[in-house]
């Protein structure tokens, strides 16, 4: 690859050179034709030709892969300088992962708590209501029959339903397990607009106080 | 008085086109020509002749082949591609606009 890349270089560099000498041989050509020894010829030719240096500089930036090349040794050079120079190689590598993981981990958090919609239907559209204590500056709960009075007069809400974390001991089949769950109302389902994977939704009687639990009707 | 004229930046890369859509033409008779049809006013060096001829060509609008000149030698002849072609029309048309909104300047105010 490097080997092909130079070569590459040095016949497009020879095709150049060719170009250019064409250009002063045929000054020279003209200068005999009108009558100059050679060697007078040639000195006028190449007084008016010029030294070509500088134009050649200019046509190696239209090189094809010209700009690639220039990255190549910007990269080359690079490499060069960190391993010469150890301690501030480690430092730039160690600078760069802290500021890429520190960021990686802000964006996964707030990919999922704020870019990431829920997973129900009209997530936007769905919001926490919750009781606060100003004065003891503290989240409390609400009564049931608070909850619902808000759920007969919200009119800012298509449906409200109430939920209460809960856990839970589950001792039997098998070796006994602690459950992460909440306590929710009828309407908790359907609020949410998810459908139940296993089971049966429960039924607003199921909602009422000392209410027995439903029966599966199947 | 030596009689030449100064070229306007960005119009030699239009007379490079002109003079080689008419066929395949290697560089330093591009320069003679131009000196030659514009009655030695304009002298295209080699300094600003193929920096321009390398960018045309990079840029799409110029093609090039070696071929053997009359002479016996071999030479890089440059001859104009589609784009190139395109390019030269749109130059070309600008320019005129130009040239007739700055006489019509110079020739109105007094």
């Amino acid at each position: 690859m490097q080997w092909n890349s130079w070569l590459r270089r040095w016949r497009w560099e020879r095709r150049m050179d060719a170009e250019f000498q064409f250009h002063l041989r045929s000054l020279i050509d003209d200068y005999v034709g009108q009558g100059f020894s050679h060697a007078e010829a040639e000195l006028r030719a190449r007084r008016e030709f010029g030294p070509a240096d500088l134009a050649k500089e200019e046509c190696r930036d239209e090189r094809p892969l010209a700009q690639f090349d220039h990255l190549l040794r910007d990269v080359r050079y690079a490499c060069r300088s960190l391993r010469k120079n150890p301690g501030f190689a480690v430092a730039a590598t160690l600078t760069l992962a802290l500021g890429i993981g520190a960021n990686t981990a802000i964006f996964s958090v707030l990919h999922g708590v704020v870019l990431t919609p829920l997973p129900y239907r009209e997530p936007d559209q769905l919001v926490v209501v919750a009781l606060y204590n100003r004065a003891l500056r503290y989240p409390t709960d609400l009564s049931y029959p608070d909850f619902l009075d808000w759920q007969r007069d919200a009119r800012a809400f298509g449906q409200v339903a109430a939920f209460k974390p809960q856990a839970f001991d589950l001792t039997s089949p098998g070796t006994p397990e602690h459950l992460d769950g909440n306590e929710v109302s009828s309407t908790f389902f359907s609020t949410l607009g998810v459908t139940l994977a296993h089971g049966r939704n429960f039924s607003p009687e199921e909602d009422r106080f000392g209410g027995m639990p439903g029966r599966d009707h199947q | 008085m030596s009689g030449h004229a100064e070229l306007l930046q960005g119009t030699l890369d239009m007379l490079i086109l002109k003079v080689a859509a008419l066929r395949p033409i290697h560089g330093y008779a591009l320069a003679q020509r131009i000196q030659q049809i514009s009655k030695e006013a304009l002298q295209i060096r080699q300094g600003s002749l193929y920096p321009a001829l390398y960018r045309l060509e990079r840029q799409g609008q110029l093609k090039s082949e070696w071929k053997t000149t009359d002479g016996g030698r071999e030479a890089k002849f440059y001859s104009l591609t589609k784009a190139g072609r395109q390019q030269l029309n749109a130059e070309t048309a600008g320019w005129k606009r130009l040239c007739d909104a700055i006489s019509l300047v110079l020739e109105t105010v007094e």
